[in-house]
């Protein structure tokens, strides 16, 4: 049940943010608001993705709406995501401020590939290596299609990391905290990613489970499963795999 | 079968060396900088990527180490980037990709190497206390 609605959820963010990427490639959005007394994000999109702005001060709110306007024109949204912080501080007349400034730029892709990966690209991923074993392919074959599907996992895994690294640095976490914590989600998506490809590409299968439920389908003839109704292929028999190298 | 098995036990230490490099690497750098600077090219190894530079236009003057720089501490993952400056081309790969290629390789080495002691890769028959191969269910030589 939570992972249906997790599934139904991440699916409408992407589409969401699939329009919203198209939509910013014809029109720019500029979107300012003021969170609490002294905290200001400014939000601005642009044909690559979205930089924004968030702003903690003192004094009046004209040097934070400032520092946000360089900082938007200093410099565009790149190919990868980003955030960087600054620390600003003067004088007006007889009052001192400062401005402490987290620049995030979050390209659209990155957003849209890392909302669809649990809803879409894992069960497309998980489909086409199924689709890949049943043709029967020598071992070596599915040993290069996992060679060609890592850098794009790595990808998507270091976006995660990146994304948790992100959090951390808008939360406040120190460095010497952080940078353990980075490493540690790193190994653990490697983990992660080696275990999916050995899973789908190139552990053993057993070909008589469900591929929906894993139900053992020895001695099935109905060409349904029993368990929970999905129909088999025609030739979901142990009889048709013999010949597989 | 033997050749085989000999070649994959090979290639998974090989890729154990490489993580252990690439992975230390990685972390020294994320704490130090160091870099190599040569007559035509340049390594810079900080904040948890490397950067090479071509044409550099410098003095070689070898390897140096020297203490992470207070106000540039990112995140320890960065992403590859190529930019050019005039004559010279600077290309940052970062460590952790590096570091994640092998290893993913490496542990489906390994996992693939746990299985093929213990169950046969096209009926699963469990080969405990017997000879690797042939399989005695099914005759397949794994």
């Amino acid at each position: 049940m939570i992972q249906k609605l997790a599934k139904r959820l991440l699916l409408t963010l992407t589409v969401v943010s699939i329009g919203f990427a198209v939509w910013s490639y014809f029109a720019t959005v500029h979107f300012e608001c003021e969170l609490s007394s002294k905290c200001l994000v400014t939000l601005e999109t642009q044909p690559r993705g979205l930089n924004v702005i968030w702003c903690n001060y003192s004094g009046n709110i004209d040097h934070p709406r400032g520092v946000s306007q360089s900082l938007l024109n200093s410099s565009k949204c790149s190919w990868f995501p980003s955030i960087n912080s600054f620390q600003n501080s003067g004088s007006s007349g007889a009052s001192k401020y400062w401005v402490s400034s987290l620049a995030v730029r979050l390209p659209f892709w990155s957003l849209i590939v890392l909302l669809a990966t649990y809803p879409l690209i894992i069960p497309a991923l998980a489909w086409g290596c199924r689709r890949i074993r049943r043709r029967c392919l020598p071992i070596y074959a599915c040993y290069l299609v996992a060679l060609a599907v890592v850098p794009f996992t790595l990808i998507v895994a270091g976006l995660a990391c990146y994304f948790v690294s992100m959090l951390m640095l808008f939360v406040g976490i120190p460095y010497a905290v952080r940078t353990p914590i980075n490493f540690a989600t790193i190994i653990v998506a490697i983990y992660v990613i080696a275990g999916f490809l050995y899973r789908y590409l190139i552990g053993p299968v057993n070909w008589m489970l469900c591929e929906q439920c894993g139900y053992d389908l020895t001695g099935n003839t109905s060409g349904v499963c029993p368990e929970c109704g999905a129909s088999l292929d025609s030739g979901h028999t142990l009889e048709s795999y013999q010949d597989c190298p | 079968m033997k050749r085989r098995l000999r070649k994959r036990r090979v290639l998974k230490w090989i890729g154990v060396g490489l993580c252990v490099v690439s992975g230390s690497i990685w972390i020294a750098c994320s704490i130090f900088n160091f870099g190599y600077a040569g007559s035509q090219i340049g390594a810079l190894f900080s904040n948890g990527s490397m950067q090479i530079v071509w044409e550099t236009n410098e003095e070689p003057d070898g390897w140096e180490t020297w203490p992470s720089w207070p106000g540039s501490r990112r995140s320890a993952i960065g992403w590859p980037s190529v930019e050019s400056y005039g004559e010279s081309l600077l290309v940052e790969v970062p460590l952790w990709l590096l570091f994640g290629f092998p290893a993913i390789l490496t542990i489906l080495l390994f996992r693939m190497d746990r299985v093929a002691d213990i169950k046969c890769l096209k009926c699963a028959f469990v080969f405990a206390g017997l000879e690797r191969c042939p399989c005695p269910k099914c005759g397949e030589f794994t």
